[in-house]
């Protein structure tokens, strides 16, 4: 059940409307029940293999929390994890090899729906349970954690401490405005933006090869877009989904692609992930490696970059692509801060325009479908075929897809729509985060869905595939 | 106001902003003489040589040399991926506005009857979605398309680019009348490729599916019904030695159709054009076209 479809609009409401008139403690099961009707409408084999997981863990918990042997507790915690490793590489080995696909492919058969996300949210269960930061859960409440169904394909990768729910009073339909407002903004997101650059990056990467440096650079570009507003428009609809229930979910996106650093672009990007990284693989990596300083400190920083790269897959175009951002986040540890005279307007755009090339070419080994592609791509970027005389012939024969007329024009009308929600994006932003719903606001973001939308070409959300 | 009632206020002005853009967009497409469909209601062709088929033979088969030679008006209603659903259509809203051909020459290849390479395009016929027949073929063909096209506006918007440029490019010819870009005769001229590419993966099996088969049986029907001598047809063709394993059968399976609708089956695939001919399997050179179309002439009138 792909979340921009019609088929999700009724399952939601169906379910809310249920959720509003049944008791309080019923209320969970509802929420169980239709999460595994929602991840049974992708795949039986996902709820299959999520059950399997979600039943052994919870057991392993259960025995963690009740003896009282250190050693076994310690055998358990990490019988837990090594299980909890396996599981996810095999399985995902296990899918290449049946897929029998490049290491990006949004339309691969899926087996094992969200595997990646529940996998580290159980690790950090179990973890949080062993050194005593959180309190085992009941079956129920774990199951619902869990399985929720809006966070279930994609995240945001929740802990336990953040997992919180209010039971929404009748009269009380704050949440309610906020979730319909969240889930407008992803809609559109996802259908006016991403969608309409998708086929011009899929033409790209897996039709055609530009040459030329120029517009290989522009497709890294539009692909960081595509990529931005494809996930931040997921992350808004499972949180405003999750309102609608009364569930709080973290934040993912903010602002990303106005990041004046690297660091900071981790600070805005993925966030989920990125706070699940620094503190269950980077602090304590830090730690262990106090004393060497700057060294334990880089250490930290490539194996951190590395369990994200295989956590995306295992195959090389994604390890690169994490190795890269290591490289320039410890090249950014030895770069002094600019000092006030630089903190100006210019310096800030020069900073956020340097970091989103970085991060667009990094993206380059993300998107490409062999370690070939990617290389020569960037190749191309850094070679003296950057330009060429036939500049306008390239990008017509490229970004707009063999320059037919129709595609010309729908390019132009994407680039419109892109530079308008960047350049006002914070603001975009204020209004769909509101507590308080504005029925213009919402009327004309409706409109704007139905006029530039892409209906036709819905295809799951890119982060579906991990 | 209640947010409730100013929900429900504004899911009117939606409907009502969708029901005005389905009007404006359908006047504005109905203006548009540079879509096929409409410039063969607008203006009276009344073709005696009708051509059908996909983007190859509306590259290939250039209606100004037939003409020449064959002195008979010659229109070229092929369209880009259209399969033989669509040709159906197409040539049932050409005998709305037009007298029937004299001969309608269908491009009937393996890739005719697979999915893979041509497709039913609804977008092209949703101004026309008041027909009932219109309607029962998109509702056969794509089933999605039909259940939204109930919704106002829906049927303008569901398929993305091609009828916001179509109706933009209407408007512009309604207001300007402008008339730089039609082509006449319904023929496309095409940029030339520079290095044979092959269309198919080495050892590809073509798909069989029975929904154009029927199609094209109906579709020689209708021409018959309307006294229409039918002639089925391929193009040269260029395939390595065990290439396409199953062309010959399917190409079997296609003059089987021919022999009983007891219409002629032309396969210029014998005449062997040679490879340096080719800008892909099923696609000759510029210069090479007008080589073809001289020997499609001189056959078509035997």
């Amino acid at each position: 059940m792909d979340l921009t479809s019609i088929n999700y609009l009724g399952f939601i409401t169906l379910t809310f409307l249920f959720y509003r008139f049944l008791p309080l403690n019923a209320k969970p099961y509802l929420l169980i029940f239709s999460s595994f009707i929602f991840i049974g409408t992708y795949s039986i084999e996902s709820l299959v293999f999520f059950l399997f997981q979600h039943v052994l863990i919870h057991f392993t918990v259960k025995k963690i929390s009740t003896t009282e042997s250190a050693s076994i507790r310690k055998r358990m915690f990490k019988l837990g994890i090594v299980f909890i490793i396996a599981f996810i590489f095999s399985l995902k080995y296990i899918e290449i090899k049946f897929n029998n696909t490049s290491s990006f492919n949004t339309n691969k058969l899926i087996f094992f729906l969200g595997i990646s996300f529940y996998s580290l949210q159980n690790i950090s269960y179990l973890i949080d349970v062993y050194y005593g930061r959180v309190k085992r859960l009941s079956f129920l409440d774990f199951t619902l954690f869990s399985s929720f169904f809006s966070k279930f394909i994609a995240g945001p990768i929740t802990i336990i401490q953040t997992f919180k729910i209010t039971y929404i009073e009748k009269n009380n339909t704050y949440l309610i405005q906020q979730g319909i407002n969240r889930i407008a903004w992803g809609l559109f997101k996802k259908i006016v933006i991403a969608e309409r650059i998708a086929p011009v990056i899929a033409f790209n990467f897996e039709l055609k090869n530009p040459t030329l440096g120029l517009t290989n650079l522009v497709l890294a570009y539009l692909f960081t877009i595509q990529l931005y507003f494809d996930f931040s428009g997921y992350s808004d609809i499972a949180i405003g989904t999750a309102k609608l229930f009364g569930i709080d979910l973290s934040e993912n996106f903010k602002l990303s692609l106005r990041a004046k650093s690297i660091s900071e672009f981790w600070r805005r990007w993925h966030i989920s992930l990125s706070n699940w990284l620094t503190n269950y693989i980077f602090y304590p990596i830090s730690y262990k490696y106090r004393k060497k300083k700057y060294w334990g400190t880089i250490i930290a920083i490539v194996i951190t970059f590395l369990v994200s790269g295989l956590w995306h897959g295992v195959y090389l175009t994604f390890i690169i692509y994490a190795l890269l951002h290591s490289v320039y986040l410890i090249v950014g540890l030895f770069i002094q801060k600019p000092t006030n005279r630089f903190k100006n307007r210019i310096f800030s755009i020069f900073s956020i325009f340097f970091t989103f090339n970085l991060v667009s070419i990094s993206f380059i080994f993300f998107r490409s479908i062999s370690i070939e592609q990617a290389f020569s791509k960037v190749k191309c970027i850094f070679s003296q075929h950057f330009f060429s005389n036939n500049l306008l012939f390239d990008f017509t024969q490229y970004i707009a897809m063999g320059g037919e007329q129709e595609n010309v024009f729908n390019l132009y009308v994407s680039l419109f729509l892109i530079s308008l929600v960047l350049l006002f994006e914070d603001r975009l932003q204020r209004i769909f985060n509101a507590k308080k719903m504005n029925v213009i606001h919402l009327t004309l973001i409706l409109l704007t869905i139905i006029f530039f939308g892409v209906f036709d070409k819905s295809k799951n959300f890119i982060y579906t595939q991990f | 106001m209640k947010l409730y009632t100013k929900i429900f206020f504004a899911l009117i002005f939606v409907y009502i902003v969708l029901l005005a853009s389905d009007k404006i967009y359908g006047f504005f497409l109905n203006e548009n003489v540079y879509l096929k469909q409409v410039y063969i209601q607008k203006k009276k062709i009344n073709a005696d040589f009708l051509i059908l088929g996909n983007c190859v033979p509306n590259k290939l088969i250039n209606p100004s040399i037939l003409e020449k030679i064959t002195k008979h008006k010659t229109y070229n209603l092929a369209e880009t991926h259209a399969n033989l659903t669509e040709n159906y259509l197409s040539f049932y809203v050409y005998l709305k506005s037009n007298k029937a051909p004299k001969r309608l020459f269908i491009y009937t290849t393996p890739e005719s009857f697979d999915p893979s390479f041509n497709k039913f395009s609804s977008y092209r016929f949703a101004y026309l979605m008041h027909d009932n027949e219109v309607r029962k073929t998109i509702k056969i063909s794509d089933l999605n398309y039909y259940r939204w096209s109930f919704i106002p506006f829906a049927k303008y918007r569901y398929y993305n680019s091609p009828l916001h440029y179509s109706a933009l490019q209407g408007a512009m010819h309604y207001f300007a009348n402008s008339k730089k870009r039609i082509v006449h005769n319904g023929y496309l001229n095409f940029e030339e490729l520079h290095k044979y590419r092959s269309l198919y993966p080495n050892g590809y099996r073509f798909k069989w599916d029975n929904l154009q088969e029927k199609y094209l049986i109906k579709l020689i029907f209708l021409a018959k019904k309307h006294g229409t001598k039918v002639i089925l047809f391929e193009s040269p063709f260029y395939s390595r030695k065990n290439e396409l394993p199953n062309r010959n059968e399917i190409l079997q399976k296609i003059k089987q159709i021919a022999d009983k609708t007891n219409v002629l089956f032309i396969k210029f695939d014998t005449l062997k054009f040679p490879k340096s001919n080719f800008a892909n399997n099923d696609m000759l050179y510029t210069k090479n076209i007008e080589k073809f179309n001289i020997l499609f002439a001189r056959r078509v009138l035997l």
